[in-house]
């Protein structure tokens, strides 16, 4: 049967996926797959607290709904500054692009 | 073969896609095969929604995530490259390892907190349980009436902040 565990661990197991994605991408847009990949373990692990814990209420699905429409704008936002960023340094390896260093 | 062993099966199926795609699309070189993979991943976590009977937010998932968001990171990726990137990427190997620790570490210590929990055990129980969206409906529209108004502005804010931010010109 599965349990509660089992959702839990896979959740964990996308979120550490996602974290070594962010660290080791050097392109803006694996960063970017790689938060998504976060934003999933997070849905998951918040839809399992919210089946198994809590079945009558409706947060952790409507933290999803929200989780979910926050990612669509961010995107939306970050493939912007990518194309900006891409005319203005013709590359999009965030290790280049230093401008507010000192 | 019975339900709860077919419930099971279907859970380790959708769990080993979804790790397998996770890792892919973190590793692979090419961009495109990593949105692909990427794709793969989304779906595999709708059908792990659906097994949790939550149809509504399997739908969203799917039309929402694989349906729009990865549309437009593809468009981005194909867009980017269309002007001259190079479509490949050295991974950073310092920071892999030190990555690599740091989430293996974590990983036990959420592992070692998730199986000394008080409910290791809960089982799915309400067999008739069906997460409706006329639920979700009220209940957003009721009880979380504030929050979902500043994400409608939010998403106003977006909308002008894109326009803005590719329009002809800009420095």
């Amino acid at each position: 049967m599965i349990t509660l565990t089992h959702y839990l661990v896979l959740g964990a197991i996308l979120i550490c996926i996602g974290y070594l994605g962010m660290m080791v991408r050097k392109s803006a847009i694996g960063m970017l797959i790689s938060l998504e990949i976060i934003f999933n373990g997070i849905n998951l692990t918040a839809v399992a607290f919210n089946r198994f814990l809590h079945p009558d209420g409706v947060i952790g699905q409507i933290m999803v709904i929200f989780i979910i429409t926050v990612a669509a704008a961010e995107t939306a936002i970050a493939l912007a500054i990518m194309i900006n960023l891409f005319k203005k340094f013709k590359t999009i390896d965030v290790d280049e692009v230093n401008l507010m260093k000192w | 073969m019975n339900e709860s062993t077919f419930s099971q099966l279907l859970f380790y199926v959708l769990a080993a896609s979804s790790i397998f795609s996770a890792l892919s699309a973190t590793f692979m070189k090419d961009f495109f095969k990593c949105a692909l993979s990427f794709i793969l991943l989304l779906l595999s976590v709708a059908g792990l929604f659906l097994q949790m009977n939550m149809p509504f937010l399997a739908a969203l998932q799917v039309l929402v995530y694989a349906g729009g968001i990865t549309v437009l990171i593809l468009f981005g990726i194909m867009m980017i490259y269309q002007m001259g990137a190079e479509n490949s990427e050295r991974l950073r190997s310092t920071e892999m390892i030190v990555a690599a620790g740091v989430s293996i570490f974590s990983l036990g210590f959420v592992f070692i907190k998730i199986f000394s929990s008080a409910y290791p055990n809960l089982q799915i129980n309400s067999v008739g349980f069906l997460s409706s969206p006329k639920i979700l409906g009220e209940s957003l529209l009721n009880q979380f009436l504030l929050s979902f108004d500043i994400l409608s502005v939010l998403l106003l804010a977006v909308l002008i902040a894109t326009s803005a931010l590719v329009r002809k010109g800009v420095k």
